[in-house]
């Protein structure tokens, strides 16, 4: 399967550990990742926040090289998703705001392609291909699956999976020798729009998701998105200590997990770049 | 309910379906089956001798498996008639022919496993639809609620059953994970009513007051308690009503204007957070039970019936009133009126007025020994109608048929089928009149040559 | 000759508050037909139909057209009158200038009062082709059944079953009571429900 990749910012600078587990458990699925050329930002959050076209036609552009192309579109990052499928879905349902998208970007975007999260393609790919991949089953690793809440909301448009129960990255997980616990935060806020101007609120939002993943039995937290594994991975500290906790989950990339499951070297998943110390954790895999 | 049950004019079938409804006002032919009870209806004396000794037990649907029943059973012990029946889908015997325990107990040899369904034909003059309402499935549609995972979190009907003094819990309200007695209950109002995007967008009328009586019942009944209410707006209009719903805020119930948002549990506690819109926070709410007001929808089955008896349905399934202000309980087939949820939701009081002024209609019609008929109906010109039928297939009343006529052509008789309008089953609604090919359909008051006269007049 | 007589109704001032009543009478008297044509504040009331009764015996009219409100609202009001003065009751026509006209085109006047005439014109034309209709009469079996043993259906087969009919209650269920026999107490009143 192949499709044109759209990595945004994030998995080009912060997350380039999820851009490289991306690309090794794509390779080893069989799905070939082709960048789209010239790709922009996605104009997440300040594009849509300040004007709606300009919110619709930034994503759009990238859309109508894919289209150029004739590939499906594959986003890591659930913001870019979101602006990606939105824009789609904007587009498919107004058109005078199409026609002025056009206009705008100076190109023609006839709807004839996809978006589809990372999250998505992988499990398209089938569970039995996944099972075929494995080497070094998860186990031992009781993970809590925090979707956040870009790849669900709002169902209407965007929708990898149910809103308020998803189950498409336990599932692959526990076709991979993990357990997964059942946890009620999966699609709760991480706060990562109010990192910036408001600290309070996001400390607080990161200590419930990690109280309640650790109550549900989890020993550590996997996501398909690029702002809420920084939000949490850099906040365990400040948490711990306004809170006066103690908490030490490690929060993953999912394809970092599943990279390592098939068995993509330790050394070469850039775990250092983490902030909470997975190694222990990691340490029978 | 005893009433209806010993009155003489009154004839009981219970356990019977409408199988087909057939003819017009004044002259129906109703085909009724009466399903199987493997009970003697006659011979029974419901000691329910039985009901103790069946060794098979399942949830119970009335009990909206709160409790269970054996598989020979009376719904509850006020039963009318107040005689079991079996059920056919869990009885051992009916299944494998291993059990018969029943039989064996009965002591005037009541039970009868060969029983069979019987259909029964009845003339009447006049039907009211009085099939009621059921509640809205919020377990497919609400996740942030637990997608009905979390046994705590209840409907009304339930939290009805438990206080019902021959309900499951024998009028004691419980907790069903553990049967404790909660002492911070949770009510949120409009689940699945005025909501446009999981649910129905309607009022469903009666939840604001049964809420706001279930939240007394709650303080009332058990001591140190608590019940908070999050609901959009309270609606009392009623006679009596907005009293009712002060007497529940004097109580101690405590009203929080805003949507809950989410539904977890937390040990064996279930956290509500929502929003108190009149301060603008966001709170939480340790609750031991939450109990949804979860919107009425018209009563599973409605629409077949509909169907067979002959008239419509509105957007949301209700049963359409031949008009909203003047004609309330009739339909707009003649000689069918409405009582009750049927027609759109709604509470105890609206229900009997409505039942009396249906009753009222149709007394109004038996009265009379015969009845004029609305003279602007469908007429056939059977020397130009080419027998198509095309218009039987649009008739949504049923009211046009095949008939065979006569005539002679070049010396010879020939049969020819042409299209027959039945008057007492025409309702004048004119949809033939558009399907007819041949113009050999006419609404008298309403003909083509009629309605091209004021087609040319407009065009003037 | 057919002799059409219009009543042009005022509805206090829901039509004539939009619609200019007195040209529309000076146009209407041209219709083809029309031999009488009168103005009335409210047609439906005694006096107004008093009027088109007094107009129909008096001017010898053999059709009536009231220009008025919705016919779901008063066409068997003035049918009984047109009974009243001798004429069948099908002889009639309503042309709907208040839901079809001034209420909805209360802004706009002068082209509201041009849709009525427009309105007037075609009832004139229609009834000028209509023809006595005669209403059949049907047999009454004198038995009602009630689909559904719940709170509403047990008060309908009551309330029928005490003014001396015979009643069939159908109920799907092995018992009659419904939701109501599920309920413990119900407001505002708190008695118990069965």
């Amino acid at each position: 399967m192949r499709y044109g990749y759209y990595p945004g910012c994030s998995l080009h600078s912060t997350a380039a550990e999820y851009e490289y587990s991306t690309r090794q458990v794509c390779e080893k699925l069989g799905i070939t990742l082709e960048e789209i050329p010239d790709w922009n930002c996605c104009g997440a959050s300040s594009a849509h926040s300040t004007s709606h076209l300009a919110g619709v036609a930034i994503p759009a552009r990238n859309l109508a090289l894919a289209e150029e192309k004739g590939l499906d579109v594959v986003a890591p990052c659930a913001a870019c998703y979101q602006r990606l499928v939105t824009a789609d879905y904007e587009m498919k349902h107004d058109p005078a705001l199409k026609a002025k998208v056009e206009q705008v970007m100076d190109r023609k975007f006839n709807g004839t392609i996809g978006v589809k999260s990372t999250l998505e393609a992988v499990v398209e790919s089938g569970l039995e291909k996944m099972t075929k991949a494995l080497q070094k089953p998860l186990k031992g690793l009781k993970i809590a699956c925090y979707y956040g809440c870009y790849l669900v909301k709002p169902p209407k448009i965007a929708h990898v999976d149910d809103p308020e129960n998803p189950m498409i990255m336990d599932n692959i997980f526990r076709a991979l020798g993990a357990e997964t616990v059942d946890w009620p935060y999966k699609t709760e806020c991480c706060s990562g729009s109010l990192v910036l101007s408001n600290t309070d609120i996001t400390l607080k939002l990161a200590r419930d998701i990690m109280q309640i993943a650790a109550d549900s039995g989890a020993n550590c937290i996997a996501t398909p998105c690029p702002l809420c594994q920084p939000n949490l991975d850099m906040r365990v500290a400040q948490v711990n200590k306004k809170y006066g906790t103690n908490f030490d989950l490690p929060i993953f990339y999912f394809t970092e997990l599943m990279a390592l499951a098939f068995g993509v070297p330790k050394a070469d998943l850039k775990f250092n770049k983490h902030f909470v110390e997975p190694t222990k954790l990691l340490a029978d895999l | 309910m005893v009433v209806a049950a010993q009155h003489p004019n009154i004839t009981l079938y219970t356990y019977t379906e409408v199988e087909e409804v057939n003819g017009y006002i004044g002259n129906f032919e109703v085909t009724l089956r009466k399903k199987a009870r493997y009970v003697d209806m006659k011979k029974c004396t419901g000691c329910g001798l039985c009901e103790t000794k069946c060794p098979t037990k399942v949830a119970s649907e009335y009990d909206l498996g709160i409790g269970k029943r054996p598989c020979i059973y009376k719904p509850f012990p006020q039963a009318v008639p107040n005689k079991p029946v079996i059920d056919p889908v869990n009885c051992k015997k009916l299944i494998d022919g291993k059990c018969g325990v029943c039989a064996k107990v009965c002591p005037t040899g009541s039970v009868n496993y060969e029983d069979k369904d019987e259909l029964v034909t009845e003339k009447v003059g006049a039907i009211v639809m009085a099939t009621g309402f059921d509640l809205f499935d919020w377990t497919k549609t609400y996740g942030e609620y637990g997608y009905g995972q979390y046994p705590d979190v209840i409907t009304g009907l339930h939290f009805e059953r438990m206080l019902n003094a021959s309900g499951p819990t024998g009028g004691k309200l419980k907790r069903p994970s553990d049967g404790k007695i909660p002492e911070t209950v949770v009510f949120i109002k409009c689940v699945g009513s005025r909501d446009d995007t999981k649910g129905r967008s309607y009022c469903s009328r009666a939840c604001c007051m049964y809420t706001a009586k279930h939240a007394m019942q709650v303080l009332e009944k058990i001591p140190n308690s608590q019940a908070y209410v999050f609901y959009m707006d309270v609606r009392t209009p009623g006679k009596m009503y907005e009293e009712f719903y002060q007497r529940a805020l004097d109580q101690g119930a405590q009203y929080l204007r805003g949507r809950v948002s989410k539904i977890f549990p937390k040990g064996d506690k279930l956290v509500v957070r929502g929003e108190d819109t009149l301060v603008g926070r966001q709170v939480e709410v340790e609750a031991d039970l939450v109990v949804l007001a979860t919107a009425m929808i018209p009563s599973t089955g409605s629409d077949k019936m509909a169907q067979i008896v002959g008239f419509s349905t509105d957007k949301d399934g209700f049963y359409t009133e031949a008009h909203p202000k003047l004609r309330p309980v009739e339909t707009n087939t003649g000689g069918v009126f409405l009582a009750g949820a049927c027609q759109g939701p709604k509470d105890v009081p609206d229900t009997v007025s409505q039942a009396s002024a249906a009753a009222v209609k149709v007394v109004g019609l038996l009265s009379k020994d015969q009845m004029a008929t609305n003279p602007r109906i469908s007429a056939i010109n059977e020397a130009i109608c080419s027998g198509c039928l095309h218009c039987k297939a649009v008739c949504p009343y049923k009211a046009i048929d095949a008939k065979t006529v006569s005539e002679r052509a070049h010396g010879q008789v020939v049969e020819r089928t042409v299209a027959s309008v039945n008057t007492g089953l025409c309702q004048g609604c004119g949809a033939c009149t558009v399907a007819c090919r041949s113009g050999a359909l006419n609404l008298k008051g309403f003909t083509n040559q009629q309605m091209l006269a004021e087609v040319d007049a407009a065009c003037q | 000759m057919k002799k059409v007589g219009v009543f042009l109704c005022h509805c206090g001032t829901n039509i004539a508050g939009v619609v200019d009543i007195p040209r529309l009478a000076e146009e209407v008297k041209k219709f083809p037909f029309v031999a009488h044509v009168e103005e009335n504040k409210y047609c439906c009331s005694e006096p107004g139909q008093d009027a088109i009764i007094k107009a129909i015996k008096e001017q010898n009219l053999d059709r009536v057209v009231v220009a008025s409100c919705s016919p779901r609202m008063h066409e068997g009001t003035f049918q009984k009158a047109l009974q009243k003065a001798g004429l069948n009751p099908y002889m009639f026509e309503m042309a709907n200038m208040r839901e079809h006209c001034s209420w909805v085109h209360a802004k706009q006047p002068e082209l509201a009062t041009l849709k009525a005439m427009d309105l007037v014109r075609k009832a004139v034309a229609k009834v000028a082709k209509v023809e006595p209709l005669f209403e059949d009469y049907i047999s009454i079996t004198k038995k009602a059944l009630v689909i559904g043993g719940g709170i509403a259906g047990i008060q309908t087969a009551i309330d029928i079953a005490d003014a001396g009919h015979q009643v069939i209650l159908v109920e799907r269920e092995s018992t009659i009571g419904g939701k109501m026999a599920m309920l413990d107490k119900t407001f505002p009143t708190l008695d118990c429900s069965a």
